[in-house]
């Protein structure tokens, strides 16, 4: 009788356990998709901030920018090949 | 006792003629196992080389700067590069001789070049077309030290093309010579676009 009892006991708690997981899973689901409208204000809020230069920020930063690219393409380049031929 | 020794004797030969049966091709010494490991190892030489095809491929997309003629330059070469040696990799596996398999390894290196040819000219022509476009960038900023930047200009002048002429062949040595200056003349603009940039 009490190892019926105890083996019932079990089966409760491994029970609850198990659908206290499956609610858990299905509260952080709708979570996902609520993400890109967050990113979306605050780059509009970066593009349209009042401390902005469209103009020679924006072009000293592609200048430098691709400086840095033509580095990376040197360094890559000097990288020794997989095979010498 | 004489029944008994029969049916031993062949029990133990249908236990031989199973084990005989059920031993894999590949454990029974061969005449061609050399060339099967030769195949082998020219298909897996062979499949390095695409995987860096497929990296200069990324390369060329995302190199915003190169000019469209060397942009169609570049990748029509890793696109016949990619079909020349997947077709060699097929001819690699129905060989059956050492000497062909042999022939295909040379093929594979002086008929492409890969690494010492087509990844440099990848690189450098991308380095060079954005350095070119850096220069006009920079000139047309006020204060720009305009001879300077012309010099850049002109040390590149041609050198993109250079490389792209180049041929794969068996001499590896005139291909490295061919491409060197090139990789120094990027270089060099590199290093005095950087020195401007601070002064300017």
């Amino acid at each position: 009788m009490s190892a019926m009892r105890r083996t019932l006991a079990i089966a409760l708690a491994a029970g609850l356990l198990f659908l206290g997981g499956c609610g858990r899973a299905r509260a952080h689901q709708p979570a996902a998709p609520a993400a890109p409208p967050a990113a979306t204000t605050t780059a509009t809020t970066t593009n349209g901030g009042a401390n902005a230069e469209p103009g020679k920020n924006a072009d000293d930063k592609n200048v430098d920018g691709m400086l840095d690219q033509v580095g990376q393409q040197l360094s890559n380049d000097a990288q020794p090949a997989e095979d010498e031929d | 006792m004489n029944r008994l020794a029969r049916t031993a004797t062949t029990l133990l030969a249908a236990l031989a003629a199973t084990l005989v049966a059920a031993a894999p091709a590949g454990a029974a010494p061969s005449p061609g196992a050399g060339l099967d490991a030769a195949k082998t190892a020219v298909a897996s030489r062979i499949d390095k080389r695409l995987d860096a095809l497929q990296r200069f491929e990324t390369t060329v997309d995302g190199a915003k700067q190169l000019s469209s003629g060397h942009k169609a330059t570049l990748t029509k070469l890793i696109d016949d590069q990619q079909a020349g040696l997947a077709a060699l990799k097929t001819k690699v596996k129905g060989e059956t001789t050492a000497a062909a398999v042999k022939a295909d390894a040379q093929s594979m290196v002086f008929d492409y070049r890969v690494f010492i040819l087509t990844g440099p000219k990848v690189r450098l022509t991308a380095a060079i077309d954005t350095e070119l476009a850096v220069v006009a960038k920079m000139k047309a900023e006020p204060g720009a030290d305009a001879a300077k930047l012309d010099a850049i200009a002109q040390s590149l002048q041609g050198k993109a093309d250079a490389l792209l002429s180049v041929k794969p062949g068996p001499d590896g040595d005139a291909i490295r010579a061919q491409v060197n200056p090139v990789r120094a003349a990027a270089k060099t603009a590199h290093a005095n676009l950087k020195a401007l940039r601070k002064k300017q």
